[in-house]
């Protein structure tokens, strides 16, 4: 009766197997954005207790214990703060702004693999919204369309203090965005794809290398990408800084310099959404991190074939609780463990972004813009002339 | 009336890469401000973009995909350059408005 | 019943989205409308390109044009702040009435073309399968390309067109020498005031 129903419509839309998939689909969108929405909270808590522990002084500690209650606290005090729009200001593109900064924001987490791919009976479901066979550079491109929100925000005010913070963040964004590009290109190299899903299945097992026709296996070390290309991950870090306007980057909105940048006249809600850009940014940034450097969801010693044994051997359990077979259990449990790995690393890497925040000073605008042209270029491109004459000596004997 | 016309082939994407490229001539001609009137230019440029993608497809040689990477490269250099003459423009007369410049006077 | 394909909807939807756009484009008074407005079509053109499976094609046209050309303009025009300069869009006059009607002209022989096109019968160019094309290739000696990888795209970039590569290269060098000699003020950004 629903196949009919579907065919009186008359069109029927052929995705591949059905509007099952498409349901898929759209809940994995939904539930992956609205997890990375409710990250924020959790890392606002951490930027606020964290360095104030390493200050030596108390975070917010009133609200809820140890202070967790906080942002929602400010959430619920940016929803009632009066909605002002500045005199000579462009309504369209000022209520527009924070709309565009999150939009890429959320864009770009969708081509990161966050777990292994589940077998349900017949289906497999993949934990990515969307396996692009470019990956990489889907997420450059769409990063790159971040600065359109800053530069709305920044014009829209009708504010010298705006436009100049809204004029500096675009160019060092522009600036950095060659530094990141540049510096991935040793990964690319050396994993031979653009497709994020294959360089983490790549960095799986122990470090195992071919030079000049022998094969070397390290046994205790896990074959990630950062002892292949330790430069490329500094590189790439810092430009990760750049992008995300975090200090020591953070010039734009730095609070002693021009107010508050391009959001000095943004209040309540629409602040808080560009805060929440700004936060999805860094997750983005340390999900990337650990995709191509550190062996994205995959365990440093086991790989997924010998988890997914591991499971199949102690997941009776589970098996018997969904209702479903032990094979497929398995693959849950590991799907699962491998959801937790990526979750510790892109963590770890968060708290270095606040780590960071909080350490270092802030860059000057002409520091910044020499640090971007003068430093990390020349080093990308030496990174890149380095990794192919390796490249080249190593597979000399083949 | 078949839903077979709705089938997209060759000629729908030639179509509407026509009619972008009108879009773009109808800018250049009826607009007054340089600026406009480049990114007119631009438009044109993306619908032979288009096209050049759609060829590649519809006759599987990637040749098309080569073609648009010099284009893209091409046009960006175009931009970049003429909006740096733009700028030397405003600075000079305080305007960008090409109705000014008709005359090749100071 | 014919059934439609997703790459029919999406080209529908897509298509309408960037013709909409573009008319917004040349339509706007305030040149920043419409270089977003533009920023919008080059980006619904790249998903286009996505829909022909022409992947790198597509993050190249969302990185280059919509993600650095466009905030170009973007930057130039709010940095300048070049607004609408007393010019009115929609003052019918005789030589408007002409360039409309010439272009519509020029819109009407593109559609009349792409609509007699279909209805000739048999196959001009159309979906053909590898083994059709390879009798009708350029290069007999070409392996079955696959237009959706990055590979086959390099590997003609980097020998059959390798020259136009290079002086594309030297074009672009000269570019940005040219964009920087011609925008810039006397003395330069460092200048030293005594």
């Amino acid at each position: 009766m629903f196949g009919r129903a579907t065919l009186w419509i008359g069109i029927k839309l052929k995705m591949g197997t059905s509007p099952f998939e498409f349901l898929i689909n759209t809940l994995k969108v939904a539930l992956i954005f609205i997890m990375t929405v409710n990250i924020v909270p959790l890392l606002v808590w951490v930027e606020r207790r964290g360095p104030a522990f390493m200050q030596n002084r108390l975070g917010p500690n009133r609200v809820g214990p140890l202070g967790l209650f906080q942002l929602l606290a400010d959430a619920v005090k940016f929803i009632f703060k009066e909605e002002f729009i500045p005199e000579n200001a462009n309504r369209v593109l000022y209520f527009m702004a924070p709309g565009l900064c999150l939009l890429p924001a959320a864009l770009t987490f969708a081509a990161v693999p966050l777990a292994s791919p589940i077998h349900i009976g017949d289906y497999t479901f993949k934990i990515q919204i969307a396996d692009i066979n470019v990956g990489i550079v889907y997420i450059f491109a769409v990063a790159s369309l971040g600065v359109y929100g800053i530069l709305s925000a920044g014009w829209s005010s009708a504010n010298k203090y705006s436009l100049m913070g809204a004029l500096r963040a675009s160019s060092q964004m522009i600036s950095y965005e060659l530094a990141m590009g540049l510096s991935i290109i040793g990964i690319l190299l050396i994993y031979q794809s653009f497709s994020l899903n294959d360089m983490v299945l790549a960095q799986e097992g122990p470090l195992k290398f071919v030079w000049q026709g022998k094969e070397i296996i390290i046994p205790f070390l896990p074959n990630w990408g950062v002892w292949y290309q330790p430069v490329a991950l500094i590189l790439f870090m810092t430009a990760g800084f750049a992008e995300t306007n975090r200090l020591p980057f953070d010039l734009p909105e730095g609070e002693a310099e021009l107010v508050a940048g391009y959001h000095t006249e943004y209040g309540g809600f629409k602040f808080n959404i560009f805060f929440m850009a700004e936060y999805a940014h860094m997750i983005t940034a340390s999900a990337l991190i650990t995709t191509l450097f550190f062996g994205g969801y995959s365990l440093g010693f086991a790989n997924t074939a010998q988890v997914t044994q591991f499971w199949a051997e102690h997941g009776q359990s589970a098996a018997g609780m969904l209702g479903i077979s032990i094979a497929d259990a398995a693959t849950v449990l590991t799907s699962l463990t491998h959801l937790a790995a990526f979750s510790l690393k892109t963590g770890f890497w968060l708290f270095i972004y606040i780590w960071v925040r909080w350490t270092l000073p802030r860059f000057r605008y002409d520091q910044l813009m020499d640090l971007g042209w003068k430093t990390l270029l020349p080093w990308a491109l030496a990174n890149v002339v380095i990794t192919t004459t390796i490249m080249f000596f190593a597979h000399v004997g083949n | 009336m078949s839903l077979d016309n709705l089938h997209v082939g060759i000629n729908h994407y030639l179509v509407l890469s026509g009619i972008l490229f009108s879009i773009g001539v109808l800018g250049v001609l009826i607009r007054k401000n340089a600026i406009v009137i480049l990114m007119s230019i631009e438009l044109m440029l993306n619908a032979v973009n288009l096209d050049f993608v759609a060829f590649a497809k519809f006759s599987q040689n990637i040749d098309g995909q080569v073609m648009v990477f010099f284009v893209m490269t091409i046009a960006a250099a175009e931009a970049a350059v003429g909006l740096a003459i733009a700028i030397a423009v405003y600075k000079r007369f305080q305007e960008v408005n090409i109705s000014r410049f008709e005359n090749l006077k100071g | 019943m014919a059934g439609l394909n997703i790459e029919d909807v999406l080209f529908y939807a897509f298509g309408a989205g960037t013709v909409l756009s573009a008319v917004l484009v040349v339509f706007f008074a305030n040149p920043i409308y419409s270089a977003l407005f533009l920023a919008l079509a080059m980006s619904m053109l790249g998903a286009l390109f996505f829909v022909l499976e022409a992947y790198f094609i597509s993050v190249a046209q969302i990185t280059v044009y919509a993600g650095a050309v466009m905030v170009l303009f973007v930057m130039v025009l709010m940095l300048f702040d070049l607004k609408n300069e007393g010019e009115d869009i929609l003052k019918v006059s005789p030589l408007g009435l002409i360039k409309l009607l010439a272009v519509g002209l020029l819109c009407g022989f593109f559609i009349g073309t792409g609509w007699v096109a279909s209805k000739i019968p048999g196959k001009v160019i159309s979906e053909t399968s590898m083994a059709s094309d390879q009798q009708t290739a350029i290069n007999k000696d070409v392996q079955p390309v696959d237009i959706g990888s990055t590979v086959s795209l390099s590997r003609q970039l980097f020998s059959k067109y390798v020259f136009a590569f290079e002086a594309v290269s030297i074009l672009l060098l000269v570019a940005i020498v040219g964009s920087v000699a011609l925008a810039r003020s006397k003395g330069g950004t460092h200048h030293v005031s005594r």
